[in-house]
């Protein structure tokens, strides 16, 4: 079996049905980003493109290279080769301009413990320059709706994770960002807030936001994403929307394409890949 | 497109094309002020927490720190009013005294700024949370410098305060006096905070995957070349006039007119002689010094402060391949003594010491300072052949090495139980009693403490060359020291365990880890009271030191309940400890 060039974004999009028409507005772009954490290559040649108004989903193994794209796409990890840009706006070359567009939610969100929930809130709002009174509505809606009013005022030291991680989403859309990257969103919440969040990212689609979120949970992505990237040992394996990477095997469900995928390319020797 | 229905209007003002929502900010408050915000809310906050949940906790901590200004200051005015004793010295002693002073102060300064800075804006989460915003980088350095520094405010509180006031009640000064000093302080503190901030960030660039190791290299390499160094600076004997004149001579580089601790000295000795213009001038150019550095500092660091946190972050996910060869080896005696279970046991504890170098560290650094004293024993300018300083010594030695054994037990064997039972479930599972658990951990605290502490005083006791029986009892007592603080320690941190908390220092400083203290400190004192009262025996008794057994039936007596007691304490602390460890739900 050969193996061909690494899967790239151009080749999803011939394949899949877009989640636009054309003229989408692109909101982050990764073109053939590496890195590697000493000997180990954590992402290999990725190149991929978010558009506004999409959620995508990041699929992969533990260890895949999930976390370091979203965090090169954050600007907290430099690319050892390859460009990031978000909103147009290089991440080398103008930080502070694109990180404006960005909101990052780590799976393990840092809070300050000494803070309460609504403290902090507003060291963020104070952090990206969002005028008190529409932090302030911006900040009765999101509690209202993540369910937040009973601890927003009690230290965040504590706080179950499930509070934790609503407050870290409350905080990250504050400022209305164009780009909303997170990291595991979903772990250790309850169904309900499951839900909501579930809602609001397509909301948050809806509304020409691009979220951009990696997850181990397949049934998650099935029911929000738009596109769906799935990566193996640093390398993009499949990129489309779920009819697209279904296509390839009718009647099959995500889980079964995320585990041949992810069985194939792990079992290929390097330099090989296999396209969805 | 739409907005989402729980969002409110849209926020003019966004890119062409952009979403409605995604505007750009109206205004942006300086993140240095918001920064200094949020952490004044913290301090607020904690100090509110902590005087609503632990008033007499609270209490305790600033009686005991009043206590510690209190004794330093004595301390300093005794050294003072012996200097001021010398009439004309007087003068030029003084500037040496502040020189000196500000240069060690300089070097405590650098080392802890470096270490808060690195873990601030290099370590796991709040850098990169302040990184992912759209932030000025040279304002969050700028922002973390200043915490630093207000941080290192400890060195004026503990350190400058009672230097202070003791320059003052041994010298005329007029009240200009107390600005001035504070003032030639404060513009100090900012040159050290400076060169931490450059250590931190030379760590993260360019040593980023072992932090702790390349710190730990560095510290150890400069100790022993100092160490090295004031060896070889005088063939003269210690105890002579000579080898402390060579000494200073040797140090004259240190009174430089370019360095800044002189700088100060020279301000601070200036309005002590009521010279106000020049220790203006000299709070001048230490200021003028330390803004142009501060602002050189900010600026290149801040720049490259995203490509250091990368890099420091790229270090700590690179895999490190571990064996774990050396720990096997250590703990491969103990397959001999204890069954599997126990030993598979001991071996992770042990592991999991070896690999966190905050916990190691801190005791190569303790006992390593008393093993270069100890060995130098023999060179003290004190008659250490004569019995009674012999006794003395070695009292003193047995009191140091407790008690800093005390404090090494409170801060690290205490929270060693707290940290396993957040793996209760784990531990339940497995086919173990939870009290072959505890006695584990004993054995490791113990083995840990004996090889420690029971190597420091085997070499005072040579060093001293004390006579055989009384170097087996000094060993015997300092052993029964080792069993009882170790059983202690495990024991009250199964009774007092504290859940949900993975810092060590934390747990070390709830109400268990206070309580453990303060019992292993008057074990000790009982101990040390025991001995102090054998060495009266022996001293009253008029027999000779040189005796091989020269104990009465008291003597004996009280040598066997000494020994008893660390056994006692230790059996216990580990009763109690794991009558509740049992009860504990997984």
């Amino acid at each position: 079996m050969t193996r061909p060039a690494p899967f790239s974004d151009d080749g999803g999009e011939r394949r899949g049905s877009p989640p636009g028409d054309d003229g989408r507005i692109e909101t982050a772009r990764l073109e053939g980003v590496t890195k590697r954490f000493g000997v180990k290559v954590a992402v290999s040649s990725l190149s991929l493109t978010l558009y506004a108004g999409e959620v995508f989903a990041f699929l992969g193994p533990n260890g895949a290279g999930k976390t370091t794209t979203l965090k090169m796409t954050t600007g907290l990890l430099r690319p050892d080769s390859g460009h990031v840009t978000v909103c147009g706006l290089s991440m080398r070359d103008a930080p502070r301009q694109a990180k404006q567009h960005i909101a990052y939610v780590p799976d393990l969100p840092f809070l300050y413990d000494k803070l309460t929930g609504r403290e902090f809130i507003h060291f963020v709002r104070d952090m990206y320059g969002v005028p008190p009174a529409l932090a302030a509505e911006r900040l009765a809606h999101l509690v209202q709706r993540l369910d937040m009013a009973a601890f927003l005022d009690q230290l965040t030291e504590g706080y179950s994770h499930g509070m934790k991680q609503k407050l870290a989403l409350a905080a990250a859309l504050i400022h209305e960002p164009r780009l909303l990257v997170v990291d595991e969103p979903l772990v250790g919440l309850d169904p309900r807030s499951i839900r909501v969040i579930k809602t609001i990212f397509r909301e948050l689609a809806q509304a020409g936001c691009t979220v951009f979120m990696s997850t181990h949970t397949l049934d998650v992505a099935e029911a929000v994403a738009d596109r769906i990237g799935i990566l193996s040992s640093g390398r993009l394996v499949a990129l489309g929307t779920l009819a697209a990477l279904q296509s390839q095997s009718p009647g099959t469900r995500l889980e079964d394409i995320f585990l041949q995928l992810t069985d194939e390319a792990s079992a290929a020797p390097a330099g090989l890949e296999r396209r969805a | 497109m739409t907005r989402p229905p729980w969002e409110p209007q849209a926020e003019p003002g966004g890119p062409p094309g952009g979403p409605p929502g995604a505007a750009a900010p109206r205004r942006r408050s300086l993140a240095l002020l918001s920064l200094a915000r949020a952490r004044g809310l913290q301090m607020r906050n904690a100090l509110d927490q902590q005087i609503r949940e632990a008033p007499l906790r609270t209490l305790a901590v600033a009686v005991l720190l009043v206590l510690i200004w209190v004794a330093l200051y004595v301390l300093l005015d005794g050294v003072l009013g012996y200097v001021r004793r010398l009439g004309l010295v007087a003068g030029i002693a003084n500037h040496a005294i502040f020189v000196h002073f500000f240069l060690v102060l300089a070097v405590m300064l650098a080392f802890s700024n470096a270490i808060l800075t690195f873990s601030t804006l290099y370590g796991r989460h709040e850098a990169g949370h302040l990184l992912a915003m759209p932030v000025d980088p040279r304002q969050i350095v700028c922002a973390k410098w200043v915490e630093g520094m207000l941080l290192s405010s400890w060195s004026f509180l503990l350190l400058g305060g009672p230097l202070m006031l003791a320059v003052a009640s041994n010298t005329q000064v007029e009240w200009y006096y107390y600005p001035l000093f504070l003032a030639h302080f404060v513009a100090f503190v900012a040159m050290p905070a400076c060169a931490g901030l450059l250590a931190a960030w030379a760590i993260a660039m360019f040593a980023p995957r072992r932090p702790l190791r390349a710190v730990g290299a560095i510290s150890v390499a400069i100790g022993l070349g100092a160490l090295y160094w004031i060896a070889r600076a005088s063939s003269a004997s210690w105890e002579s006039e000579r080898w402390v004149e060579e000494l200073f001579g040797n140090l004259r580089f240190l009174r430089q007119p370019l360095m800044p601790n002189t700088w100060t000295a020279n301000g601070i000795v200036a309005v002590m002689e009521r010279d106000v213009g020049e220790s203006l001038l000299y709070l001048g150019i230490v200021l003028g010094n330390a803004a142009f550095v501060s602002w050189a500092t900010i600026n290149v660091l801040g720049r490259s402060w995203p490509l250091a946190y990368s890099r420091a972050l790229q270090g700590r996910y690179s895999p490190t391949i571990r064996r774990g060869w050396i720990t096997g080896a250590c703990c491969a005696p103990a397959r001999l003594l204890l069954p599997r279970a126990m030993h598979r046991l001991l071996l992770k504890d042990v592991r999991h010491f070896m690999r966190d170098a905050r916990q190691w560290t801190q005791i190569v650094i303790m006992f390593g300072l008393l093993l270069v004293y100890v060995a130098n024993l023999q060179r003290l300018p004190l008659d250490v052949e004569s019995s009674p300083s012999k006794n003395l010594m070695t009292f003193l030695n047995l009191t140091t090495v407790s008690l800093i054994l005390a404090t090494f037990t409170s801060r690290f064997v205490f929270p060693m139980v707290s940290l396993e039972s957040q793996q209760l479930w784990l531990l339940e599972l497995l086919p173990l009693r939870r009290v072959t658990l505890l006695l584990v951990k004993f054995f490791f605290a113990l083995a840990l403490t004996v090889v420690s502490a029971g190597g420091v005083m085997w070499l005072a006791v040579h060093m001293l060359d004390l006579h055989p029986f009384w170097s087996m009892v000094t060993m015997l007592v300092c052993l029964s020291i080792c069993i009882g603080l170790s059983g202690l320690a495990i024991g009250l941190g199964a009774r007092f365990p504290v859940f949900g908390q993975r810092n060590p220092a934390r747990i070390a400083a709830g109400f268990g880890g206070t309580f453990n203290l303060i019992a292993s400190m008057l074990f000790v004192l009982v101990e040390i009271g025991g001995v102090a009262i054998l060495s009266l025996m022996r001293v009253s008794s008029e027999s000779e030191l040189s005796a091989p057994n020269n104990l009465t039936p008291e003597g004996w007596l009280l040598l066997s309940g000494l020994l008893g007691l660390g056994v006692v304490v230790a059996t216990g602390a580990l009763a109690i400890g794991a009558q509740h460890f049992n009860r504990l739900e997984g």
